[in-house]
């Protein structure tokens, strides 16, 4: 492989269409479209992705993973994310009110009976909402992080919008809950059958991005730091680097600017890098790029 | 059906933790006598010794196609080892020198192409997973032939699990052949995870997430079920020279057994895993829901190499699956 930075790589493999595949030259998908679009915020390809992704919203607000997937898809929230950062408020709008009329299976009448009727299999608190991969299965981590970011920035343009500090409250809550033993987080269950399971890096990092802005975080962040320090995935790496800048602190290590062949650990690291555009996830601006 | 327990209501209750909504499916039903062995002729599968992972596994890998009378010539094969998490010290994933044998094995069978591929259930970092189970240092030209099933190119397939579409990977959609290579394990879910199981790996998680939690939704053992008739050219090699007992698939124990067990009847060969593992095949969900895929009663398989007997020894289970135990 051409020796090419990582902003360069993602320029070099943005499809004809505007989006980019999870590998260079395959078909574009939301997924790596969206963070390859917020690592190049501010630049003309990231626009030419949003109008992609744009047109892949549905008119009640869902989206599917790709194109040719037609299935409504937790990427909904992540074209939220880039509308927001460009005020496109019909697009906002619409995806707005499919976040917040939707949720985990977990949060539904039957399976709250099903929750009293088995307390010590309880590992959720079906009153906290979050999101789901896929419609129609329960919330996880991963999922809700990404609906949070979306409704944080979304919130700052729909200020009288009070449902949506109470969902991003209601989804914190649950990633709260879901703090494993171990301090960190994992999909999104702390126990099985009563028994205890580990956390991961990579949710743990993508917790905190989701926890931005909560307060009585004790010692989340710093506990999140010590179980990525040195794990062997590049990609929880640069989440870790990413969750941590969220919050504040310094990210070790990943520093270097070589170019990846996975497209979306390529543009995580290039959104997460000490000089990337992570703010606008803070402040719904990039740093000197944007307006 | 059985009556409920604790274990079936925790599943129904409070699966949404791991497994989504897995009641339905993980209730055991009542062994129904006509849903034993529906596929007819005797299914072959061969038990062989292999007491480490430094054996001639590619001898024993070999013997066993021949005596399953498999046809490779030609075929496109994808090798599908189950590869879990990133804990190097334990047995969680298939040992990589049986995919290298089995690698070994099916090129110099004649095969048209010989891929590896797998899509984790829990870790998004599919090339990070493998290059820690040692993948990488050890299968040559790892980059060119492994491939994350997770994120590679999907198609629709018609009626899945009363889903009226559902996407697969393509590579393992135009396979002519899938050879699952799990390792024996027992299961916190689903009693024990074996060939048949390993076939949640062929769904994207680019499309239904880390955890596949759709399948959970649809049922655990209708969906692997579900995965077993999408994906019937198979062929299985279980990874049985140290398997995992206890609460696995993650957090149990090593457990040698010293075998490889394999055949083209995926249903007759986890059957024979459970066999030796002394756990009852027709007590695991989806052996006991898959009658109409292949055989699962000893009468019904006709078996090659070592004997059942032989090799037979106890995985501890949960006190929660004690009910599965052969005999009890």
């Amino acid at each position: 492989m051409e020796d090419l930075s990582r902003r360069a790589l993602l320029l070099k493999a943005q499809n004809p269409d505007g989006g980019w595949g999870y590998f260079p030259g395959r078909e574009s998908w939301l997924e790596p479209t969206a963070w390859a679009a917020l690592a190049l915020h501010g630049q003309e390809s990231a626009e030419r992705a949003f109008k992609l992704v744009r047109g892949w919203q549905n008119t009640d607000g869902s989206a599917g993973p790709s194109a040719d997937v037609d299935s409504p898809h937790w990427t909904a929230s992540m074209i939220v994310t880039l509308a927001a950062l460009r005020r496109d408020m019909p697009v906002v709008k619409r995806g707005v009110e499919y976040l917040l009329t939707t949720g985990g299976a977990e949060s539904g009448a039957l399976m709250r009976l099903m929750y009293f009727l088995s307390p010590k299999g309880r590992d959720r608190d079906p009153n906290f909402e979050g999101w789901a991969w896929r419609a129609g299965a329960a919330a996880w981590i991963e999922p809700t992080a990404h609906g949070i970011t979306a409704l944080r920035l979304a919130g700052r343009l729909l200020p009288g919008d009070r449902r949506i500090q109470e969902r991003i409250a209601s989804a914190q809550n649950l990633i709260w809950h879901q703090r494993c033993h171990d301090g960190g987080w994992n999909y999104g269950a702390r126990m099985a059958f009563e028994i205890p399971l580990h956390s991961f890096p990579e949710t743990t990092a993508l917790a905190l991005v989701g926890l931005q802005g909560r307060s009585g975080l004790g010692d989340a962040v710093e506990s999140a730091r010590k179980i990525g320090q040195g794990h062997q995935s590049p990609l929880s790496q640069a989440w870790l680097s990413l969750g941590l800048r969220l919050h504040g602190q310094d990210a070790p290590g990943d520093e270097g600017d070589s170019a990846d062949n996975d497209i979306m650990l390529c543009a995580i690291r290039t959104l997460a890098a000490r000089d990337g555009n992570w703010p606008i996830l803070l402040t719904g601006k990039a740093v000197g790029r944007d307006e | 059906m059985n009556k409920p327990n604790r274990r079936n209501i925790l599943v129904a209750g409070g699966a949404v933790c791991t497994a989504g909504f897995a009641a339905a499916t993980m209730a055991k039903s009542a062994r129904s006598p006509e849903l034993v062995d529906q596929r007819g002729a005797k299914s072959t599968v061969t038990v062989v010794k292999a007491s480490n992972y430094s054996v001639d596994l590619a001898r024993l890998i070999r013997e066993g196609i021949a005596a399953c009378g498999l046809a490779v010539k030609g075929k496109r094969v994808l090798l599908k080892p189950n590869l879990v998490e990133f804990d190097k010290q334990t047995v969680i994933n298939t040992d990589v020198a049986v995919v290298a044998a089995a690698y070994e094995v099916f090129s110099s069978l004649g095969a048209a192409e010989v891929r590896i591929g797998e899509g984790p259930g829990h870790r998004r970092d599919t090339y990070a997973i493998s290059e820690q189970a040692g993948y990488r240092a050890l299968l040559e030209k790892f980059d060119n032939r492994f491939v994350d099933l997770n994120r590679d190119r999907v198609s629709p397939v018609k009626e899945f699990a009363g889903e009226p579409v559902f996407y697969f990977p393509d590579t393992a959609l135009s396979a002519d052949l899938i050879v699952s290579i799990p390792k024996m394990k027992t299961h916190h879910w689903a009693g024990a995870t074996l060939a048949m199981k390993n076939y949640f790996g062929l769904v994207p998680g680019s499309v239904y997430g880390w955890p596949k939690n759709t399948l959970h939704m649809l049922g655990i053992a209708r969906s692997i079920v579900e995965l077993n008739r999408v994906f019937s050219r198979n062929f299985a090699i279980v990874d049985g020279v140290v398997g995992m007992e206890g609460n696995g698939p993650i957090q149990g124990s090593p457990k040698p057994a010293g075998v490889l067990v394999m055949g083209s009847d995926l249903r007759a060969v986890d059957a024979t895993c459970c066999r030796i593992m002394g756990i009852d095949p027709l007590r695991i969900g989806y052996l006991e829901q898959s009658a109409h895929l292949g055989n699962a009663t000893e009468a019904g398989i006709e078996q090659r190499g070592e004997r059942v007997a032989d090799v037979h020894t106890d995985f501890q289970l949960l006190p929660d699956l004690a009910g599965l135990r052969l005999n009890s």
